[in-house]
């Protein structure tokens, strides 16, 4: 199939292991759209049509193939009751944790998603992208998965001692953040998202250990994924894969976001035919490089991994810094353009 | 003394990665028991190749981070048994722990354990703390090392403003020491945030310590 494809075709092919007209790109640019509109990033976060405005003209500008609804990360930690910490040059982030003691987990209450205004603003921006794409570009919600979304709500090193001496709190835990988690996916699929990324750090081979991960997160996260009504990609926010392919493809996620840290030709040929990838530019060093190193680094991701399909062109976190510079956005997809056209033959590792 | 520390190490790197409390207990009953050695030995011999060799399997892959963080906390609960009342290292730098505006504070916590744990003076600065308040605690407290953790790439880049704090306060004895994602990501990030050392890992903070202790700044 070389004959230009819309956005939609051209993901849905290469998601099912086919090679589209050209490797599709999803461009996860969440705060540039404030840039676009002249706004600071909590104004821009204060209404969905804000978000909606910059993400349209975003694909206007570089024409990549996903829209995003998603704002900000912390809003699941704001649903529990935190308060999130803005800042005029990155994401928002989780501030103090919301869970500060065992009781404070079986006390726990289900965020309402019906009244959360946060939620809902990001819902009427998926309700929006959606008609604005009119069936030609993918728009991909986001959820936080149930296993990592404790991070947030209760901090890292408290979660890992519960994950290590308290099954009972943790399994307490689980039951709310899985629900919430499918709740949240659902109604995003219902307002018309294509797909949702799930992301869940917690479940890379650099973060926990086999045994505990096994034990405690792969049951939980498979449960999820098996009651959310769409297609799952499952995001590790570049933590690391290889070592655990198969307990990924075990999953049920329809793709897997990859890192940086690992060799993406490797990645590729133990996911090929099974599970569609993700990846694997640097987002952090982005923010340093020339356009031409992005049209190079493009050109080895393209080179590692686009032959045979299954692959989506991305950056390895799943949500690009807010100071990486347009020209090189730009470059990004120019060399997407001119590296990506299929057939491509394998060249290099990246 | 020597192969008997090698054996000691080996056997508590193995209890610590697979978690077994026992283990770790025994050995450390083992190490302080009639023969009893100070804590500098104890430190240098047996529980810092134990925890660099940990933190060195997490940088090329082979362990994972709940193993690291659970390693720290393990030694620090079997020193606190077995040798509660260490004094810190002689002649050993202060160290200071800091995050950089944010409370995600994971990576302090282990390289504390694990600086802790070694025997060095450690001073937990906080968390969430601007430049100014996060100099201002380290110069209170007299550190000679500042390490400074982040999780996200806009705090790391305004590490750039911790150096221009202690710039402005003639502060140039201090070392500063960033770690954290971003760091890792991108290797040479911590120059153009005017860091002078960046450490990947638990293990780098023990070797940056250890380098500065036998008087590299």
């Amino acid at each position: 199939m070389n004959s230009a494809m819309t956005s939609i075709e051209r993901v849905f092919t290469a998601l099912g292991h086919a090679e589209p007209d050209r490797v599709p790109v999803f461009l996860l640019v969440t705060m540039h759209g404030a840039k676009e509109l002249g706004l600071g990033l909590r104004e821009y976060f204060s209404k969905a049509e804000h978000v909606v405005e910059g993400q349209l003209r975003l694909r206007a500008k570089y024409g990549h193939d996903c829209l995003l609804p998603f704002f900000y990360g912390a809003v699941e930690y704001e649903a529990f009751g935190g308060q999130a910490v803005f800042s005029d040059d990155g994401p928002p982030n989780a501030g103090a944790p919301v869970i500060r003691s065992r009781e404070d987990i079986f006390a726990l209450e289900l965020p309402d998603i019906r009244r959360d205004p946060r939620l809902q603003m990001g819902l009427e921006a998926t309700r929006r992208l959606v008609e604005a794409a009119a069936g030609q570009v993918p728009v991909v919600g986001t959820v936080i998965g149930p296993y990592s979304l404790p991070v947030m709500l209760m901090g890292f090193e408290s979660y890992l001692d519960l994950l290590h001496d308290d099954p009972l709190a943790f399994e307490r835990l689980m039951v709310v953040t899985s629900r919430f988690c499918v709740d949240w996916a659902n109604a995003q699929i219902a307002a018309g998202a294509t797909a949702v990324g799930c992301a869940e750090p917690l479940a890379a081979v650099n973060l926990t250990e086999r045994g505990l991960f096994m034990c405690t997160g792969h049951p939980v996260i498979a449960d999820t994924i098996s009651k959310i009504q769409g297609a799952v990609a499952l995001s590790l926010a570049s933590g690391r894969a290889l070592g655990r392919i198969d307990t990924y493809v075990g999953l049920g996620a329809a793709a897997l976001a990859v890192s940086n840290q690992e060799s993406l030709a490797e990645l590729k040929r133990q996911c090929a035919g099974r599970l569609p990838i993700l990846g694997n530019l640097n987002g952090v060093a982005m923010v340093s490089w020339t356009p031409e190193q992005a049209r190079q680094q493009v050109r080895a991701c393209i080179q590692a991994a686009a032959p045979g399909g299954g692959f989506v062109l991305a950056d390895t976190h799943g949500e690009i810094p807010f100071h990486v510079a347009d020209d090189v956005l730009a470059a990004i997809m120019q060399a997407a353009h001119e590296w990506g056209r299929y057939p491509i033959e394998p060249c290099c590792d990246v | 003394m020597g192969a008997a520390h090698d054996a000691l190490a080996t056997r508590l790197e193995a209890a610590l990665l697979s978690l077994d409390r026992a283990e770790v207990g025994a050995t450390f009953a083992a190490i302080a028991g009639p023969d009893t050695i100070d804590r500098v030995t104890l430190a240098d011999s047996v529980i810092a190749p134990a925890l660099l060799s940990i933190g060195q399997a997490w940088d090329e892959g082979s362990a994972a981070l709940s193993q690291v963080y659970m390693a720290g906390r393990l030694v620090e609960e079997a020193l606190e048994r077995h040798l509660p009342a260490a004094p810190p290292r002689p002649g050993a730098p202060r160290i200071g722990v800091a995050v950089l505006e944010d409370h995600h504070s994971l990576g302090k916590r282990i390289v504390c354990a694990v600086l802790n744990s070694a025997g060095y003076d450690v001073r937990d600065l906080g968390s969430g703390l601007d430049a100014v308040t996060l100099v201002d605690r380290a110069l209170e407290q007299q550190v000679d090392l500042l390490m400074v953790s982040v999780l996200m790439l806009n705090r790391a880049l305004r590490v750039s403003l911790v150096r221009q704090q202690l710039s402005e306060r003639d502060a140039h004895h201090v070392t500063l020491v960033v770690g954290g994602a971003p760091f890792v990501h991108d290797p040479e990030l911590y120059r153009r945030v005017g860091a002078d050392r960046c450490g990947r890992s638990a293990a780098d903070a023990l070797r940056i310590a250890a380098a500065y202790e036998g008087g590299e700044r």
